[in-house]
């Protein structure tokens, strides 16, 4: 292992924490507020549910980008579903986080 | 990551176990060691009077609303604390208002009381139980905010921990009770294994839990967006998530004010197999007063219920809880008592605590599994790591010793004392690891394992010399809790021992007890 | 008592079910062993049956809730003594073989 193989697999592991970590909290965000949003009846039934899946979300969202091939791949499939869920929220109740 | 999706997740099961390790273990051993918060306070007041002999509920009423009238005349609430199995002993607390001309604030006051006699018992300043499994999730000495953060963070480290593991267990089903001794990493391997896979639904349920309890602080964007910026909105969305369905009734009771020991005669009259754990008199001062009973083993795993009385339109109108209005709160409400386990009677509270122990030697174990892998490299990095894992695996047990120790031996008079008693928990933890940084790696363990296990062994011992509680005198008096305390003690002290013993000096592959 | 059935019925039916698994088989009759299909089968399905008849059992006695916290807590207990049990003192538990033994020895 080089010098600069070795540095490239630092980055790559740093980049793939951020987007886990990061990522994660704003996938898992953004998906609550849709549940909490669009899920029918009580609000606060909606928010408490939204809140408990928060965190499936984010354990299958940090298990996803360190499965992913590529630390490129991970960063898109990440951004791409909080980009979706976001548009879905701004779009529907004008809600932006 | 890696080629291959189970290498991925073993790269991602080693990395994310790693990097909160000492913390989870830390988060494990003091939160189990919550499940016996009020056996715990009970030995670290040993001036209580216990109740061994059967008492007549009237009788402790008269003493303790006496001692109340003159001790709390101006307070907002009374409770009153009837002995109970986990608490045999009889307790008042009430809530002193705010006082301006004192310069006092509004704070919450306990004092015990003497079955035989009826005076009160003052017991010395200590931060009991409750501060030593509060440090599970606030970490003491950080802003609460930080503390809730950074465990809730660890915790998340924790869940991932588990997904990936059950994802890279090849054989679940087939090594299910396996474990091959005197082998090695395999040994170890087998170990982490059976303290992961038998308790999992524990160490799941303990884990998304522990989140849960904790979302509304670290997903707390969601509720800004969903219902209100400001803390204020903060409240009121737990205020009313918290909203309970209630029964009501107008009963008669043939009097025109209520008391407590009307209220007592009517609930035992109602109850008779229950045993009342509880009275309180809130809202004293007020135009309407409640009385509240509250019963022993009412704790359910749903919910906890109790009744209130009040005087509405010169009727008594008795009020009992039915559980959480939302059906999602409900189900948080599950969670959470399943998290806390305080409907556990004494059989679930000691699987409690031994999962608990388990899960905290899981960590432990992935720990040591972690440096075996890299003890080639002989760098001073994994020998450091190694050291440090002595620090917290056997120093942790040690300084929880230090902070039984330090309630019996600080200076009764001392000023904060309680806190104190924590500050010796984290005096004593820093000492171990500067003892583990400056011994020889190869007999680190075992001198650590031998330290804890005097430490343990010595605690009945020094009970006896600075209280009067001695194994028999304890029995005697039938005195269960302060004796069991004792006796557990001394079992640590066994493991940590048989451990030491069976620990070799170059490779320390032992179970761990 | 409750809880002591439960315990009992649970020991029964990890013991068959670490039975039908061949390292565990051999570890108990002390020597290497290979399990006919039909005696795997035999200790499989009467350990889930035990197994599903105690969880059946905790529900009853103690409604949902509580009865699957009672089941999973004792299920871990059980479990945990048998891992001991095996690797220490596997033959202790060469009572549940022995009605199958002949049949065995013949294949």
């Amino acid at each position: 292992m080089n010098f600069t193989t070795k540095h490239l697999i630092t980055f790559n592991v740093t980049c793939r924490v951020l987007i886990a970590l990061v990522g994660g909290y704003l996938l898992s965000a953004l998906s609550a507020v849709l549940i909490a949003t669009h899920l029918p009846g009580d609000k606060i039934n909606s928010i408490i549910t939204g809140l408990m899946c928060t965190f499936i979300i984010y354990t299958l969202t940090v298990i996803f980008v360190f499965a992913a091939k590529t630390t490129l791949r991970a960063g898109i499939g990440v951004l791409v579903p909080c980009l979706l869920v976001y548009c879905f929220n701004h779009y529907f109740n004008g809600i932006s986080v | 990551m890696k080629p291959r999706f189970r290498q991925s997740m073993g790269w991602l099961h080693t990395w994310a176990g790693f990097a909160f390790a000492w913390l989870l273990f830390f988060i494990f051993v003091t939160g189990s060691a919550g499940y016996f918060e009020n056996e715990i306070d009970r030995w670290m007041m040993p001036e209580i009077a216990v109740v061994n002999k059967p008492i007549d509920d009237f009788s402790v009423l008269t003493s303790a609303e006496q001692q109340l009238d003159t001790l709390a005349a101006d307070a907002t609430q009374w409770y009153i604390s009837y002995p109970t199995g986990r608490d045999p002993y009889i307790g008042i607390s009430w809530l002193q208002p705010a006082n301006a001309e004192l310069g006092t604030a509004r704070q919450w006051h306990k004092k015990f009381l003497s079955p035989d006699t009826g005076n009160t018992i003052t017991a010395r300043k200590t931060s009991g139980g409750e501060t030593l499994y509060r440090l599970h999730y606030n970490l003491h000495y950080v802003p609460v905010l930080i503390g809730y953060l950074v465990t809730s963070l660890a915790t998340l480290f924790m869940l991932i921990g588990l997904v990936t593991g059950v994802i890279i267990h090849k054989k679940i089903f087939i090594e299910f009770f396996t474990f091959r001794k005197g082998k090695g990493l395999r040994s170890w391997l087998d170990i982490h294994n059976v303290f992961s896979v038998l308790p999992l639904p524990f160490h799941l349920m303990i884990t998304y839990s522990g989140l849960i309890l904790l979302m509304g602080v670290s997903f707390f964007p969601v509720i800004d967006n969903t219902y209100g910026v400001s803390k204020k909105m903060h409240r009121q969305f737990y205020d009313e998530s918290q909203v309970e369905d209630k029964q009501q009734q107008i009963i008669d009771l043939n009097t025109t004010e209520l008391s407590l020991k009307a209220i007592l005669t009517d609930a035992k009259a109602r109850y008779e197999n229950q045993n009342v754990s509880y009275l309180g008199l809130i809202d004293r001062n007020t135009e309407q007063p409640g009385f509240e009973v509250w019963f022993e083993g009412d704790e359910g795993l749903e919910f906890a219920t109790l009744m209130t009385y009040r005087m509405v339109n010169g009727q008594v109108q008795l009020e009992k809880s039915l559980g959480k209005a939302h059906s999602a709160a409900k189900v948080y409400d599950i969670l959470e008592h399943l998290h806390e386990g305080l409907f556990a009677d004494i059989y679930l509270r000691w699987l409690y605590f031994i999962s608990g122990l388990l899960g905290a030697a899981m960590i432990a174990s992935g720990m040591i599994i972690w440096v075996k892998k890299r003890q080639k490299q002989q760098t001073i990095f994994i020998n450091l790591i190694d050291r440090l894992n002595a620090a917290v695996i056997v120093g942790l047990p040690i300084a929880i010793a230090g902070y039984f120790w330090s309630n019996r031996l600080l200076p009764l008079a001392m000023v904060n004392r309680a806190a104190w008693e924590v500050h010796s928990l984290f005096i004593v933890f820093a000492a171990c690891i500067c003892f583990c940084a400056v011994s020889s790696t190869d007999k680190v363990w075992k001198s650590m394992l031998w330290i804890a296990a005097i430490a343990y062994a010595l605690l009945p011992l020094g009970n006896i010399l600075t209280t009067e509680h001695s194994l028999l005198a304890s029995a005697q008096n039938s005195d269960w809790l302060m004796l069991g305390f004792d006796l557990i003690m001394l079992l640590f002290a066994a493991c940590f021992a048989l451990a030491a013993a069976l620990i070799k000096n170059k490779d320390n592959k032992t179970v761990q007890a | 008592m409750l809880i002591l059935m439960q315990i009992l019925l649970q020991l029964l039916a990890f013991t068959l079910l670490s039975l039908s698994l061949t390292r565990h088989y051999s570890q108990v009759m002390s020597q290497a062993q290979r399990l006919a299909k039909s005696t795997v089968l035999t200790f499989r399905i009467s350990g889930y049956l035990l197994l599903t008849t105690a969880i059946i059992y905790a529900v009853y006695s103690w409604g949902w809730a509580l009865g699957l916290v009672y089941s999973l807590a004792t299920a871990t207990l059980v479990s945990t003594f048998l891992a001991v049990l095996l690797t220490y003192k596997p033959h202790y538990l060469a009572f549940v073989i022995i009605p199958f033994k002949p049949k065995d020895l013949t294949l």
